[in-house]
């Protein structure tokens, strides 16, 4: 569904991505782990069509996606129907008097009547948990209320491919654990879900594969979860922990973690 | 998280054709938001401090400069300091001489149009005078952008007596310029982002943003000032004592006892 090839990007010549090269199946779920700057975001960014490579090639569905490609307004269109993204900071993406209309922008840009536009807009409210927001203004919402309002935009949209950067940063340990619930239960209904994040605890929840980025912003390792999080020598060569990082067993479940210093 | 709550449009794929719409103001506010951040950024970035005078020395000249040209009469003071200033700009970078020449020359035929008019009643000669004055100014004051960090610049005024207010707010608009255009750009990434068909409401959508964006400023600029006031900022701009006077600058000093002399030399001819 998606495929890299010796993609490589640059901010004004200060290199972000280093020949990424990799490929996510449909319906597969891929976290995406780094320390903070090795070049995560900009590879969601770069995922969306925000930014193209600046060498290399990104195909999405068999199809290469180019800046020409993208000032088709119909392909551009087609394109981020299919993908997602929930921005770091919910702020920017939201810009309706009201959640209900912020929900419903990409339903009503559908085509859809008023009545499925206010089905599909109601059950994203009920999915997020969201009902007492309906009528709120989106800019007076508390960090988590914003995040989840984010997220209902998005999934409004119905898009095949779900792209979350860092959907847990400032969120509470209930919140995140209600997140990571949600991102894991819309995976095993059929939906590609790429995520970036920081939290090694929940990173074996969110998905099965993750990729670590090491500080050259390139990929130190694609392996599944479990694995690499028992790879303490890797995760310290690419700067994400340190010597207190450890495994916990237990006779129902196991976990590394860090303790506080 | 009940699997059952994923409701079941939510399970299966959208058959959906876009159609087309007029949204192209998406396109351009993202480029237009690009470049300028693009200059703030590699300005902020990469910028060193070119030249090797001191950045007060530097304000005080230009203030002298304009002061002197608008005090001047004819055309042979102002075109004496034009002089000057192309020899300063020719050894500056392609890109800040095209810049400087860009904007003066807009701010000159801006002028030249407004004063039209007076050609009809005073002649052609005024016009000309004060358009060349303008051209001379604007230049100047480029020169000094291109050459001198912001910073500088705000700390430098301080020296010219400028109220610490005004070079509180002058310091964080300046600050904020960038904040709020990485903000503004990615709100347009965002729309772009969920503009996925036809959009009946575009001017709700720009006014939205407009909206969140002034909404942040403020929130921004409370929390820096309340940020401020905890590292014990009580309204006053502290500016580094002392100044260490090198060759360079003593040069530059001589050149605008030079510029000064010449306009009275200027004045008791004409």
């Amino acid at each position: 569904m998606i495929h890299l090839n010796n993609v490589s990007f640059s901010y004004d010549g200060i290199p972000a991505l280093k020949n990424i090269s990799l490929t996510i199946q449909k319906g597969e779920s891929v976290s995406l782990m780094g320390t903070s700057g090795c070049g995560k975001s900009t590879l969601l960014r770069l995922l969306n069509g925000i930014i193209s490579p600046t060498a290399g090639s990104f195909h999405f569905d068999d199809e290469e996606i180019t800046i020409k490609k993208l000032s088709d307004p119909v392909f551009s269109k087609r394109f981020h129907k299919k993908i997602g993204f929930v921005f770091q900071n919910a702020d920017v993406q939201l810009f309706c008097s009201t959640v209900f209309d912020e929900i419903a922008f990409g339903p009503r840009q559908m085509g859809m009547s008023e009545k499925e536009v206010k089905e599909r807009v109601e059950d994203c409210i009920a999915l997020l948990g969201i009902e007492k927001l309906s009528e709120r203004q989106p800019y007076h919402l508390s960090g988590g209320e914003k995040r989840k309002t984010a997220i209902a935009t998005v999934l409004a949209m119905n898009p095949d491919v779900l792209t979350l950067d860092e959907p847990l940063t400032g969120l509470d340990p209930k919140t995140q654990r209600w997140f990571v619930d949600l991102i894991v239960s819309l995976n095993k209904k059929g939906k590609t879900v790429i995520t970036s994040s920081h939290s090694l605890e929940l990173a074996q929840e969110l998905s099965g594969r993750t990729i670590l980025f090491d500080q050259s912003h390139s990929i130190a390792a694609d392996t599944d979860t479990m694995s690499l999080l028992g790879n303490v020598e890797l995760l310290k060569n690419a700067n994400l922990i340190d010597n207190s990082y450890h495994k916990h067993e237990g006779k129902e479940h196991s976990h590394f973690h860090n303790h506080a210093l | 998280m009940e699997k059952e709550s994923i409701p079941t449009w939510l399970q299966t794929e959208d058959q959906y054709i876009p159609s087309r719409d007029k949204d192209a103001f998406i396109d351009k506010s993202i480029l237009s938001l690009a470049n300028l951040l693009s200059r703030a950024v590699s300005s902020r970035s990469t910028y060193i401090e070119k030249g090797r005078v001191l950045p007060e020395l530097k304000v005080f000249s230009l203030f002298s400069i304009i002061l002197l040209v608008s005090l001047s009469k004819g055309f042979v003071f102002t075109l004496s300091v034009l002089v000057i200033l192309l020899i300063i700009l020719a050894s500056l970078e392609g890109e800040d001489i095209i810049r400087t020449l860009k904007v003066s020359l807009s701010a000159a035929a801006f002028s030249f149009m407004i004063l039209l008019p007076s050609v009809y009643f005073y002649g052609v000669h005024s016009c000309m005078v004060i358009t060349l004055k303008v051209f001379v100014s604007v230049m100047a004051v480029n020169i000094l952008a291109s050459t001198t960090r912001w910073d500088n610049i705000t700390r430098a005024v301080k020296i010219m007596l400028v109220p610490d207010i005004f070079i509180l707010v002058l310091d964080v608009s300046l600050r904020y310029i960038v904040l709020l255009g990485e903000l503004s750009l990615e709100m347009f990434h965002a729309l772009k982002l969920r503009s996925i068909g036809k959009n009946h409401q575009k001017r709700s959508s720009l006014s939205g943003i407009a909206g969140s964006i002034f909404l942040s400023s403020r929130a921004m600029a409370d929390e820096m000032y309340a940020a401020m006031t905890c590292r014990c900022f009580t309204g006053d701009y502290h500016i580094r004592k002392g100044f260490r006077f090198g060759i360079y600058d003593v040069l530059f000093l001589m050149c605008d006892a030079g510029i000064v002399w010449f306009f009275f030399i200027c004045r008791s001819i004409l």
